[in-house]
């Protein structure tokens, strides 16, 4: 209980932080939204000369964009400060998390919101709005799935992370793994062979992010929607326990520093 | 003036000497590369399935156009930030006593950065295309005249992020801004696909604007083995001109602005 409201504190003043540049925030959130739109340009010109991409028309790959938005944006908004572990942990930074009593991959995760996450959740709602039927079943269903999403990517961002425990200069290596899955969950599954698809299912969970969320919307499945809910709890427990082994063998430099 | 006493030179060497020290980590960073054109090699073999050609491209000279294309916006490194920071940070006072201009000193030590770093994410890619796709499509020429082009589009990108870097005198955050000018390049300056896959008139227009001079020109000429390099050049030209000239207006609209207090 005391770590939910430890989030929901965070939200609050995170969101009352970035709102007090107004007009920034606001850029940075209708910037990010049309920064977005510019890809249905993509894809609108691809399909002209395609007409169909191993059985994803263009109305599928909208959604696994909506989808992967709203994904992407939910996890910069909660748990925003996770692109910025690989760093804090080489640089010790993580001490001040390690003096609150509170679970410290969570608190370092959701510490930060980016607020560009807004833009992509505005971005995903309206081209869900735009290609998807406007029924409450499938609204609901895209809701949950965005949030299963978000915490599977961040579930798999936090490994990715925490492999700076154990190489000091894994930076570069992270930035790719990071990239990697967004820029896989992005494009349908059905463009890559199935080793490279199984790949992207076990090692860079693509396909827990976005493409068993896409094919669920597509055709329901009670059975398939449960073995989702297994895999995104094993990732969970996963990255919460490769980042506590890692923090075994965190050491800092004594560096003082404050979070104002 | 020898050009090897050229004080630009010798800040574009500075940005190689800087660039020297971190090329591993960059390389690292930017194994990224193949990871994209992966994915856009799989998605235009789909697009290509039941056809050999689309707007003059074959499936080979599409991966190469992208390999051209990205090269130049992985090469490059960050301009933007380094400018909102300084214009925030009031470093960019500094620039005032120099003997250059601060835009030039900027963009002269992201132009050798951008050199050095070219080289390597042309091999990536290249190796990545020659796997997926095919050989080289093209001969000496192409190669010759997309890497000249190549280097007139890092001079453009330079500008480009120059302005946007500027506009920080007038707000808060020119990330945004960034962002967009990105996007930009990428769908309406030809860098995911050549520009003749839009509808011909808008093609034509998309063709002239300086966002083509980045990608779909050097790209272009690349994979049709130098054909039209006069025109593409000649472009570049042109646009380096007026984006430079509109560099200098706005830059000493700007400084006007800078209060210095102390020293």
């Amino acid at each position: 209980m005391k770590t939910v409201r430890m989030l929901a504190a965070y939200f609050k003043f995170n969101l009352s932080s970035g709102m007090a540049y107004r007009a920034s925030f606001l850029m940075q959130v209708f910037g990010m939204a049309l920064n977005n739109a510019m890809f249905i340009v993509f894809w609108r010109v691809l399909y002209d000369h395609a007409g169909d991409l191993g059985g994803w028309g263009f109305n599928d790959v909208m959604f696994l964009w909506a989808l992967v938005a709203a994904v992407y944006g939910l996890g910069q908004i909660f748990a925003g400060n996770i692109p910025h572990l690989s760093a804090i942990i080489v640089s010790g930074d993580l001490d001040v998390y390690l003096t609150q009593p509170r679970p410290v991959a969570l608190n370092a995760a959701c510490s930060r919101m980016a607020v560009a996450g807004w833009g992509d959740i505005l971005y995903g709602i309206i081209v869900y709005a735009f290609t998807q039927p406007l029924k409450p079943g499938p609204m609901l269903l895209f809701l949950l799935l965005s949030i299963l999403g978000a915490i599977a990517m961040a579930a798999a961002r936090l490994i990715f992370h925490s492999l700076s425990f154990w190489l000091h200069n894994a930076e570069g290596l992270v930035f790719t793994l990071d990239e990697m899955l967004l820029s896989f969950t992005l494009y349908p599954p059905t463009l890559f062979p199935p080793p490279v698809r199984a790949l992207l299912t076990f090692a860079v969970p693509s396909a827990l992010v976005a493409w068993i969320p896409a094919e669920l919307f597509r055709s329901f499945s009670a059975g398939k929607m449960l073995l989702l809910l297994a895999a995104d709890t094993v990732l969970v427990l996963a990255a919460f326990g490769i980042f506590q082994l890692g923090l075994r063998r965190y050491s800092s430099g004594n560096r003082m520093g404050a979070r104002i | 003036m020898s050009l090897s006493r050229s004080p630009s030179l010798a800040l574009m060497g500075l940005g190689i000497r800087n660039q020297w020290a971190y090329l591993k980590t960059f390389i690292l960073r930017n194994l990224f590369l193949i990871v994209i054109l992966y994915v856009f090699a799989s998605l235009w073999k789909k697009v290509y399935a039941d056809r050999f050609e689309i707007a003059g491209f074959d499936l080979c000279r599409m991966v190469w156009y992208l390999v051209v294309t990205e090269a130049v916006i992985f090469g490059k490194s960050e301009l933007w930030p380094t400018v909102q920071r300084e214009v925030k940070d009031g470093t960019v006072a500094y620039g005032l006593v120099r003997p250059l201009p601060y835009p030039r000193i900027v963009m002269m030590r992201f132009l050798g950065e951008g050199a050095l770093r070219l080289l390597p994410v042309i091999i990536l890619g290249s190796l990545t295309a020659r796997l997926t796709a095919g050989g080289f499509p093209s001969g000496v020429a192409g190669m010759a005249s997309g890497l000249l082009l190549s280097a007139g589009a890092l001079v453009l990108m330079a500008q480009m992020e120059m302005l946007v870097g500027l506009a920080a005198f007038v707000m808060e955050d020119v990330t945004p801004l960034y962002w967009i000018l990105q996007k930009i390049i990428f769908i309406f300056g030809g860098l995911y696909f050549p520009l003749d896959l839009y509808p011909a008139r808008f093609a034509a227009v998309l063709k002239v604007l300086p966002f083509a001079h980045v990608a779909h020109w050097p790209g272009t000429v690349t994979v049709m083995n130098g054909a039209l390099f006069l025109r593409a050049a000649g472009g570049q030209v042109f646009w380096g001109v007026v984006l430079g000239l509109i560099i200098l207006t706005v830059y000493r609209g700007s400084i006007r602005r800078i209060e210095v207090q102390g020293g």
